[in-house]
């Protein structure tokens, strides 16, 4: 019935419920069979299996998690410290944090195996009738036999003795160097394989992501980068987008007159905006305009500042009449200002859709993406606006870039040549036109997907008491 | 042997019944306790899967392991205890000939 062939049965599978990760692993961890985890220090593979066991412990799957490094009073903090509230899932029964060092100062008198831990891990399991493991730095403990074959055959006997007992189980394994992976028969015997890894580039580090392999099972085949956020680990694939449009026909306005003419009532809503235009030109002031009208009682407006500090911002729009005052004080305009620098790419993402699940705001405005440029490639930078467009379509939210293109009237037009312009629904682009006595504004509108527009240059201004857009034919006395 | 006193040498034996190595480690240990510290010594056989607290009291990862209780300081030994030469200076007696307990 099915358009898969009967050897295509998927196996049964595990939502992490890892914001991302189910995306990549078509669903979740294989259930009943191992996976593996290996990565470097520092790239986060403590945190995602116990983000994978808290997780499931609030929906009721119990789990163990047993280290053999860390102590279980510092995993402990540490979960809380991501909001995880282990000791009540402790309390409860669905939860066990173990710590059972590996027995370093025990001489060795002869042959052994791992037969102690698996009695042990059996004891914790039965205890709080737990179905998931995770294995936290097996590794350490391996390494007691002190040569590879022996802890080869050693491990290989004792996973599959796991294995035979229908458990689901998480192994992490260090990484010593990046890209070098020091287990490769473990490989073998995991049925999902995930590396982890990070990267200084340009001083800034990337966290990435890459599923290596997973038997019976598809997954998305790319490196994704992902987070470690102050909730847990997030990854936001490029390849999970959807493109699945709505059709709205509500208008939210600028409320400057002639602008919303130009636009026939005003950009609609839940749409993609670009504007553009070279430095100076009014796009901080423009999108000020769009955020005070964007905000009413009952809409809130998520302003991102890449540029200037919110007070600066506050103080710029008093000055040519668009007081936010009110609305920042009445909460309905959100200003989130953060330096590009201060984050790689992932990290202001994340950020910025934290943002967005906690203020459900009607608009989002990101001032200026092009700043993000500074934060990596031109590539980087269109994944960035991609993924975040996409965040913003499902929640209906209405999303205005500002974008800093060169100056003249050939560059302006050059933005319908870029890639962000193809990724948005509508582009307004803000220029100058010398005329040999003065520099005049202009402004116009590049397209609008899925409404009538303007396809006039317009002339306009910034005056103490607002902005104000005219047609050219009737330039106003005053603009002199 | 005094008998109010306690035995000089304690031992807590961790095995996993049927397994060769676990019963290789109690027959040395057997023996040895018989070739040197006969009457001076307790020995208590525990099988992890049969004793799985008292297994997870003492963190047994691998077996056999054996656990010198006294004299004090408290020593591990893992494995079946083939290596007499190591057993021997575990518990502090000399590789060589009997000595005295």
């Amino acid at each position: 019935m099915s358009s898969d062939g009967p050897g295509n049965r998927q196996i049964e599978k595990i939502a992490t419920e890892i914001r991302g990760f189910d995306e990549i692993l078509c669903g979740g961890l294989p259930a009943g069979r191992m996976t593996m985890i290996n990565g470097g220090a520092g790239t986060g593979k403590t945190l995602l299996a116990m983000e994978f066991l808290y997780r499931q412990a609030q929906k009721g799957r119990h789990g163990v998690f047993v280290s053999f490094e860390e102590r279980a009073d510092d995993l402990r903090l540490n979960a809380q410290s991501m909001g995880y509230d282990v000791a009540r899932l402790e309390a409860e029964g669905s939860l066990a944090i173990v710590h059972a060092p590996a027995p370093y100062q025990a001489l060795k008198a002869g042959d052994f195996n791992l037969t102690g831990m698996l009695a042990i891990l059996e004891g914790h399991m039965r205890r709080i009738k737990a179905k998931l493991l995770v294995l936290d730095a097996i590794d350490v403990v391996t390494q007691l036999f002190g040569d590879e074959e022996l802890e080869r055959i050693h491990l290989q006997d004792f996973l599959a003795k796991l294995r035979d007992r229908g458990l689901t189980v998480l192994l992490t394994v260090k990484a010593l160097a990046p890209g070098v992976r020091e287990y490769p028969f473990l490989e073998f015997l995991s049925d999902c394989v995930i590396l982890l890894d990070q990267r200084v580039k340009e001083q800034i580090r990337t966290r990435r992501l890459h599923v290596l392999k997973y038997r019976g099972s598809n997954f998305l085949p790319n490196e994704y980068p992902y987070v470690i956020a102050n909730h847990g680990m997030v990854m936001l694939p490029i390849s999970t987008v959807k493109l699945d449009e709505h059709v709205t026909t509500e208008r939210i306005g600028f409320d400057i007159e002639t602008l919303d003419a130009m636009l026939q009532g005003g950009l609609l809503a839940g749409s993609g905006i670009l504007l553009s235009g070279p430095s100076g030109s009014g796009k901080t002031t423009i999108a000020c305009a769009f955020a005070r009208a964007a905000c009413k009682p009952d809409h809130k407006v998520l302003y991102v500042s890449f540029e200037q500090g919110e007070a600066d911002l506050c103080q710029a729009m008093r000055s040519c009449g668009l007081s936010l005052d009110d609305v920042v004080a009445s909460g309905n305009l959100h200003i989130h200002s953060t330096m590009p620098e201060s984050n790689g790419i992932e990290e202001h993402l994340v950020q910025i859709l934290d943002l967005m699940d906690s203020l459900h705001p009607r608009c989002l405005i990101v001032d200026a993406v092009s700043a993000i440029g500074r934060m990596g490639s031109p590539e980087r930078v269109t994944s960035f606006i991609v993924r975040l467009l996409a965040q913003c379509r499902p929640r209906r939210i209405t999303c205005m870039l500002t974008d800093q293109r060169g100056g003249t009237e050939a560059n302006a037009l050059q933005v319908s040549a870029t890639n962000v312009a193809s990724l948005v629904d509508a582009c307004i682009c803000l220029l100058f036109v010398d005329d040999r006595q003065h520099i005049q504004r202009r402004i116009f509108i590049l397209k609008m997907r899925g409404s009538k527009h303007s396809h006039y240059y317009h002339s306009f201004d910034i005056y103490d008491d607002g902005i104000r857009v005219n047609r050219l034919e009737s330039v106003s006395p005053s603009e002199t | 042997m005094n008998k109010d006193e306690q035995p000089k040498y304690s031992f807590l034996l961790f095995v996993a019944s049927g397994e060769a190595n676990s019963l290789l480690a109690e027959q040395n240990l057997r023996r040895l306790i018989d070739d040197h510290l006969a009457g001076h010594s307790d020995l208590q056989v525990i099988d992890v899967f049969q004793e799985v607290d008292s297994a997870i009291n003492h963190n047994i990862l691998v077996t056999p392991c054996l656990i010198v209780r006294r004299p004090l300081p408290q020593v591990m030994l893992v494995g079946n205890l083939s290596d007499k030469k190591q057993v021997l200076t575990a518990l502090r007696l000399s590789a060589g000939g009997p000595s005295e307990p």
